[in-house]
């Protein structure tokens, strides 16, 4: 069965999920062609834009560190207006073909001159390429370079931040540290939070046991809420996502509407939804004393 | 405040974030640092709630604002309001660095704080425009409307970007049902917008 023989419906039911990137690479490729030809398919997925775009503005604004808004204007405007998207090739005006001469009539030698000019252009024609594909291969190379290069950049960026982020934290004035031992069948397992009112948490662990399919690891944080009548209540700090060697680590802010000191523990347990739990799932796996 | 008056000062927004595309596109850094007061909020909680670092969505705040600059001759108004158009950048570039970086799972793992709260669990901030506090609460109200297990396949595929194959292996819910509940919720919440 060829992709084109699908039934109609089959493509209109993939529509949402087209809009929502929500497709398998080669379901997703399969309907991109269909979509090219297909005007109806075009539009359904285009009706979707908007729900793609309220899920977006639906959640919670957060207003980013002050300081990010001069970092993205001066990237920003660093950048060219436009990037074309083909660079464009100049080939020398040395190599320019000449415009053919017109010529008052035949003559014998014109004929032996018409036959090596045809030689001559074939050999040219034929060098004209070669250097074609030379220039192509180096642009092609050029772009790798540049997509190599560029890639690179980010990750140093990232690791960059990432680092600020953790000195920021390691060395605020309020730090707090809170070491987490493992319990149960997560025994093998340490962890180590360091808290600071002012520059977030930076969480570490390492052994965490593997987990079961669609679980999560979940952090959370022991302190007093406004419900709670002064008693520490768990709060929820992130999920957490063990690499293959169970180690972790990541920065994070602090909870809402938690003040350091009213911190009694570091708390973490396996939540069996991806999306982690309201209130912890027992047993509690890893756990640390803040010693408020 | 009145529908009528709702109305209009939405109409005044939307003309507002058009006006400051417009400079942006004849080249007005002034106008690209409005349109960053008035939309990195969202992008900036887009990004958290998507990706695990800060730093992370510190990157997607930059690259969508940079992209903005480069493409702000590009946008069209019959296609998206410009919040939908900078949302959807936002998303789109999230989900790019959320799957890049789970093709190398060698890198640091993190932590989510944001995922652990229901999508979209409170009102509206002064920060938003008004405009994006009407499709906001729309969208809030629609979801709060589907049944919950669309809305938990919806949030799977939205903000974890996983695909239905993806959904289907880590939720052990039949793909074919995965793809029903996922059209369904989409129809709905398309349906809630469009009345």
């Amino acid at each position: 069965m060829t992709l084109d023989s699908r039934p109609h419906d089959e493509w209109r039911a993939l529509a949402a999920a087209y809009a929502l990137d929500a497709l398998d690479a080669d379901e997703r490729a399969a309907f991109e062609a269909h979509r090219a030809g297909c005007a109806e398919c075009r539009a359904l997925a285009d009706s979707y834009a908007p729900v793609v775009a309220g899920l977006g503005l639906a959640v919670d604004p957060d207003q980013p560190p002050a300081s990010l808004r001069a970092r993205t204007l001066a990237r920003a405007t660093a950048q060219p207006r436009a990037l074309a998207s083909t660079p464009e090739i100049r080939f020398p005006a040395s190599t320019a073909v000449a415009p053919p001469r017109t010529q008052a009539g035949p003559a014998w030698w014109m004929v032996g001159a018409s036959l090596a000019a045809a030689v001559a252009l074939g050999v040219y024609s034929l060098s004209l390429r070669q250097q074609l594909g030379v220039l192509r291969a180096l642009v092609t190379q050029a772009s790798a370079e540049v997509q190599a290069v560029r890639a690179e950049l980010a990750s140093v960026r990232r690791d960059s931040s990432h680092l600020t982020t953790v000195v920021n934290v390691l060395t605020a004035a309020d730090v707090r540290r809170v070491d987490l031992a493992g319990k149960d069948r997560a025994s093998g397992a340490t962890a180590r939070a360091f808290v600071s009112q002012s520059r977030g948490l930076m969480f570490s662990a390492e052994h965490l046991p593997a987990l079961a399919a669609g679980h999560v690891y979940q952090l959370w944080v022991l302190a007093p809420t406004p419900t709670s009548a002064g008693q520490p209540s768990p709060i929820s700090a992130g999920l957490l996502t063990p690499g293959p060697d169970g180690s972790a680590s990541a920065t994070l802010p602090m909870p809402a509407n938690v003040t350091l000191g009213s911190i009694a523990a570091v708390a973490v347990t396996e939540e069996p939804s991806p999306q982690g739990s309201a209130t912890p799932t027992m047993p509690i796996l890893l756990v640390g004393n803040a010693g408020r | 405040m009145a529908p009528r008056q709702s109305s209009d000062r939405q109409e005044q927004d939307l003309d507002a974030d058009r006006q400051l595309v417009l400079a942006v596109a004849d080249g007005s850094s002034e106008a690209l640092g409005r349109l960053y007061d008035r939309h990195a909020a969202t992008v900036y909680a887009l990004a958290r709630r998507i990706l695990s670092r800060l730093e992370d969505a510190e990157e997607v705040v930059q690259d969508v604002f940079a992209q903005v600059w480069r493409q702000a001759h590009q946008y069209r108004t019959d296609r998206a309001t410009v919040a939908g158009w900078i949302v959807m950048l936002a998303r789109t570039r999230a989900i790019d660095r959320l799957r890049s970086r789970r093709a190398r799972p060698d890198e640091d793992r993190g932590i989510d704080p944001a995922a652990a709260s229901p999508m979209a669990s409170s009102g509206p901030t002064p920060e938003q425009t008004v405009l994006a506090a009407d499709v906001a609460a729309r969208v809030r109200q629609a979801l709060a409307g589907l049944p919950e297990k669309e809305r938990d396949l919806l949030e799977l595929a939205y903000y974890r970007g996983l695909t239905h194959t993806e959904i289907a292996e880590q939720t052990g819910i039949p793909l074919g049902t995965v793809k029903t509940r996922i059209r369904s919720g989409m129809d709905a919440l398309r349906g809630a917008l469009q009345s």
